[in-house]
């Protein structure tokens, strides 16, 4: 049986690393600007969960998956590549192939930065949808934007171009926002990143 | 209340190193707040009060 909110959950499975906060910001507009609603492993705050089982639950639970796997260089403290998110990617897609009727209508969107790039380091997933962000937030905003109006076959999706006008707008006022919650746009968590947008959108209906 | 940043730090922890940041300053699953964690309350509120001054108009 479908978790309650299946067919509008969107795994995102991307780097935490603050060079990455920008794209994941956009992102996480994105997916409620369209409608739907972001989950990432930053939301659940339980220590005694065990990382992977809170990874795997919420990849369960959400009909769409946006993975980026532009983070392939190595660790600096180690001198490795850090393998999260393609071990993240290949759960999601293990998902749909081997599980129920629910699981095998997931549908995700892959992100790097670079096109054609992933064939030099994991050249299985060809044949997927893969999208180039080149590191810009509003180009991730349009391959969000579109692969769910493909995927989903939603005709409530708004234009990329008018997300990005709002999603401007909204950055504009996050300080405003910030300073009248008594916090600074530096300390939001993911939660609270989440909740302003959520807010901020229903306060800004079209 | 997430745990201090330093006693979670543990390699599993770390998404990635974005090839640039020292161990401790990377971020963790579950980093704790610098402040308060903000309320539904309070976040609707600012964004009523910042459309509002934007609008001018009364939030519904």
């Amino acid at each position: 049986m479908a978790a309650r909110g299946y067919a509008s959950n969107v795994f995102i499975n991307c780097p935490f690393d603050d060079a990455y906060l920008a794209l994941r910001n956009a992102i996480v507009f994105a997916v409620f600007d369209c409608g739907f609603t972001p989950r990432c492993a930053l939301e659940e705050n339980n220590g005694g969960d065990v990382r992977f089982t809170k990874i795997q639950r919420l990849i369960a639970n959400s009909k769409f998956g946006i993975h980026d796997i532009s983070r392939t260089g190595p660790d600096a403290a180690t001198g490795l590549p850090r393998f999260n998110m393609p071990l993240e990617l290949g759960v999601f897609i293990g998902a749909r192939h081997f599980g129920d009727e629910t699981q095998q209508r997931k549908n995700c969107l892959i992100l790097d930065f670079e096109p054609y790039r992933y064939q030099a380091f994991i050249s299985d997933i060809a044949g997927n949808d893969i999208q180039s962000h080149e590191n810009n937030p509003e180009r991730a905003i349009g391959h969000v934007r579109n692969w769910l109006n493909d995927a989903s076959g939603r005709k409530t999706i708004p234009g990329g171009r008018d997300i990005v006008r709002r999603y401007r707008l909204f950055r504009q006022e996050l300080p405003n926002l910030c300073a009248k919650a008594h916090v600074t746009v530096d300390e939001l968590m993911y939660n609270d990143y989440s909740r302003f947008v959520s807010a901020w959108l229903k306060a800004n209906e079209r | 209340m997430g745990a201090t940043r330093k006693s979670t730090l543990k390699a599993g922890n770390l998404r990635s190193g974005a090839g640039n940041q020292p161990a401790t300053a990377s971020r963790t699953i579950n980093p704790a707040p610098k402040k308060g964690k903000l309320d539904s309350k309070t976040i609707k509120r600012a964004v009523d009060q910042v459309i509002s001054s934007r609008t001018g108009k009364k939030p519904a």
